[in-house]
């Protein structure tokens, strides 16, 4: 047992130089912490003149945030500063160029480290870009070892390029504010979160529309530009062909995704009433009619929410008879308008953004191998159903709303 | 040093086996798709007969290994023959997995070094690992088993909200005609693979009375590695969904989607041991089975010097085998499969006719 042991131990040890021998690596290939451009952020923008890089052509324009690790606090740096400056927190590397593979290879003509995007958080893409199409460049971000796949993805109305220089609020880094702005979207619902596998996995479902989550800048008064978030862009085919408003996107969020929490307003009867609402992922199933054919397609969604009384604006008896009844069924009214105006989005972009093609391929292959040649005329003539079962289940801290009438503002 | 295994042993060494082979479950989903895991299911379900045909044979030929099986089957002479076809099979597979291996760890861990430098250590290791014998094998193959089965589940949990039930529907949506590669594959690779575990046969302490001796061992360790490979499969085609079928190595590639609490990420690194490990087991299981025959065969020469010629022929034929990881794939996706019947199928369904013949006529 003794000698055994020591076998499996040697041989361990074995195997383990053989995974982790890196002294034999080339010179050009080794990856020493001093060696690396860390990047957190890239922004993908069509070329344009604006944007032009001296000496340098193509139709992509890519912005790579690096982090300069020597300016971080105890890194030989005492403050932050805008990018540009000496000892600023970050450098954005912006190169032009055909494909992104060779340019961000290509990288060292102007950068003495090669880039190393393990560490990307963010991938942000220019509104032109997105609509001329994503696909060429998916390919390269699976095959690239060093990307993550649950990297976040945005799509900026303003260039991506500019959006990285914007001054974060919070964070150090442009790239880190812009995905902490994204990841804490499941918290308002206005906007989605996608990760570049979401995205990809969405697009290669049968006709199924993606989106990704809409940035924007924006500046109140003299005060500098701020990121912001809301509604999201549509693909259908890999290219962006229009957007979801906030309160679209989270129609679309009821039935695509789980909201973890979202906040709205409902009137019910001489009272105001914030909810904030929670909800699983909406059931879909699709009803075909053979009388009817193809063109009988209908789709039923059910929703059911939970929602918890946040504010009370107004003078509301909580003790009468259906009190709670109608909280709930205007609270299920409103759900079920956002998720038809979504709806009706999807009609006139034409793109399946809830994934009844999808449904079909995968639940019903008979049907969906019958449409899926006129897939787009089958899926304008779609009859919907909506069904949303909301249940108020705690009132706060209160149970009567403090005042006994409505406040009026002045 | 002992040179028997006990039943229990053998069983650990098939599962073993199969549990090593998750670089070929990429074949898998290159033919079917997200129906990978169906394939193997009836992949699994046709070896079964040949189970009882290995045990039937060992039976007959009263508890010898291979090469007591095929001269009892075939005749001395002919035995010697089919003996010799099995060692060019045996050096081919090993090859084969060497070369799999050596792909994997320049694809995925030291990329930008030269295919040579891995296929070197990888011999060299397994090179060693043969030459400790079956008491070696006997003594690894259970805490491999359970380990292997425990580092899954482990994986599994962290992976488990990513699991999406959708991403295995349509189910088998293919006509039989297409089915029958996709079916075949698993079938050989694997399972069929498990032709070299006769070798082992003649190593185990059997109770000379039994028809089919070493069934329940032999049926335990499949099922054992058989739901292993089935584990994972599904667990990837549920992570992975479309891209199971696209990525090189699923088996790995999926430990990517794994956080511990969204703090620690990217934890392949620590798969990489186990992993390489199994490899190992699985390619030094086949190097020994090559050396078992070529001393049957050159009885004459030192053990020593037929082990260093064996490695370094099964080395040198990784390096050759193709000259690059589609060349590699292609060929396990295409020919393969059919070639290895023959040694797989075909000549024990012979030795076992033959075998029975023999004892007809007494």
């Amino acid at each position: 047992m003794k000698n055994g042991c020591k076998r499996i131990l040697l041989l361990f040890i074995l195997c383990a130089v053989c995974a982790t021998f890196s002294g034999c690596m080339p010179e050009h290939s080794k990856r020493e912490l001093n060696s690396i451009a860390i990047v957190m952020g890239l922004g993908l923008d069509r070329a344009t003149e604006e944007n032009r890089i001296p000496f340098e052509t193509g139709k992509l324009h890519v912005t790579a945030q690096v982090v300069r690790t020597g300016s971080f606090p105890g890194g030989g740096s005492k403050n932050s500063g805008a990018a540009g400056a000496a000892d600023a927190m970050y450098w954005n590397l912006e190169m032009a160029g055909d494909d992104i593979f060779p340019l961000l290879r290509g990288s060292v003509k102007q950068s003495n480290r090669n880039l190393y995007i393990s560490h990307n958080q963010v991938i942000v893409f220019g509104e032109a870009l997105a609509r001329d199409g994503l696909a060429p460049f998916m390919d390269y971000f699976f095959r690239e070892r060093e990307m993550r796949y649950n990297v976040l993805l945005a799509v900026s109305e303003k260039p991506a390029k500019d959006l990285l220089h914007i001054s974060p609020g919070l964070e150090i880094l442009p790239a880190q504010e812009i995905a902490k702005l994204l990841k804490i979207q499941a918290q308002n619902a206005e906007a989605p979160t996608i990760s570049l596998f979401d995205f990809a996995v969405d697009m290669k479902s049968a006709q199924k529309a993606a989106v990704i989550p809409l940035i924007n800048a924006r500046s109140s008064g003299e005060e500098t530009e701020t990121v912001y978030v809301d509604g999201c862009a549509v693909f259908r085919d890999w290219k962006m062909v229009g957007k979801l408003n906030g309160t679209q996107t989270r129609g679309y969020l009821w039935m695509a995704g789980d909201i973890q929490s979202t906040v709205f307003t409902v009137p019910v009867k001489d009272a105001r009433f914030s909810l904030t609402v929670t909800g699983k992922k909406g059931k879909m199933t699709v009803d075909f009619d053979p009388a009817k054919g193809y063109e009988g397609l209908s789709v039923s969604f059910r929703i059911s929410a939970d929602a918890v009384v946040g504010h009370i604006d107004g003078t509301f008896d909580l003790h009468q008879k259906d009190g709670l009844e109608a909280i709930q069924q205007a609270c299920g009214s409103f759900i079920a308008s956002e998720i038809c105006d979504a709806i009706d989005q999807s009609r006139k972009l034409d793109s399946d953004i809830f994934g009844v093609s999808e449904y079909l391929s995968r639940y019903a292959p008979e049907i969906w191998e019958g449409v899926q040649g006129e897939w787009e005329r089958y899926f304008t003539g779609i009859t919907y159903k909506v069904s949303v079962k909301a249940n108020v289940r705690r009132t706060g801290s209160l149970v009567d709303p403090v005042l006994k009438e409505s406040a009026q503002y002045e | 040093m002992n040179k028997t295994i006990t039943p229990r042993q053998f069983a650990a060494l098939v599962a073993c086996y199969i549990q090593g082979s998750l670089l070929s479950m990429m074949y898998y989903y290159q033919r079917s798709g997200h129906d990978a895991w169906l394939t193997v299911l009836v992949g699994g379900v046709l070896f079964l007969p040949l189970i009882f045909l290995y045990c039937r044979m060992l039976g007959l030929s009263n508890g010898m290994g291979l090469s007591g099986m095929l001269s009892y089957g075939f005749g001395k002479i002919a035995g010697k023959v089919i003996l010799l076809a099995y060692l060019v099979y045996f050096i081919y597979l090993a090859a084969f997995s060497l070369r799999q291996s050596a792909q994997f760890i320049n694809i995925d861990i030291l990329i930008e070094v030269p295919i040579l430098v891995p296929i070197v250590l990888m011999g060299l290791v397994c090179w060693y690992g043969s030459s400790k014998g079956v008491s070696f094998f006997a003594f690894a193959a259970p805490v491999l088993c359970v380990g292997l089965y425990v580092l899954l589940l482990f994986l599994t949990a962290f992976l488990f909200p990513r699991i999406q039930l959708r991403f295995l529907f349509p189910v088998f949506r293919r006509s039989w005609e297409d089915s029958i590669l996709p079916v075949l594959i698993p079938f050989t690779m694997p399972f069929g693979e498990l032709v070299c575990m006769t070798v082992f046969m003649g190593r185990v302490r059997i109770s000379e009375t039994d028809k089919y001796p070493l069934w329940k061992s032999f049926l335990t360790g499949f099922i054992l590695g058989f739901f292993f490979v089935l584990m994972v499969l599904l667990r990837d085609i549920l992570v992975l969904g479309p891209f199971a079928s696209i990525l090189s190595y699923p088996a790995y590639e999926v430990i990517r989607f794994a956080s511990i609490g969204s703090v620690i990420t990217r934890i392949e690194s620590v798969f990489n041991l186990p992993f390489l490990f199994i490899l190992f087991f699985r390619i030094s299981i086949q190097l020994w089975c090559s050396i078992e025959l070529m001393k049957e065969i050159f009885a004459k020469t030192s053990e020593k010097r037929l082990r260093w010629i064996t490695a370094l022929l099964v080395t040198v034929s990784a390096y050759i085998f193709a000259s690059s990881n589609v060349a590699l794939l292609n060929k396990a996706i295409t020919w393969i499969p059919l070639f290895f019947l023959i040694p797989q199928v075909g000549i024990p369904v012979c030795m076992l006719v033959g075998g029975l013949i023999r004892k007809r006529l007494g």
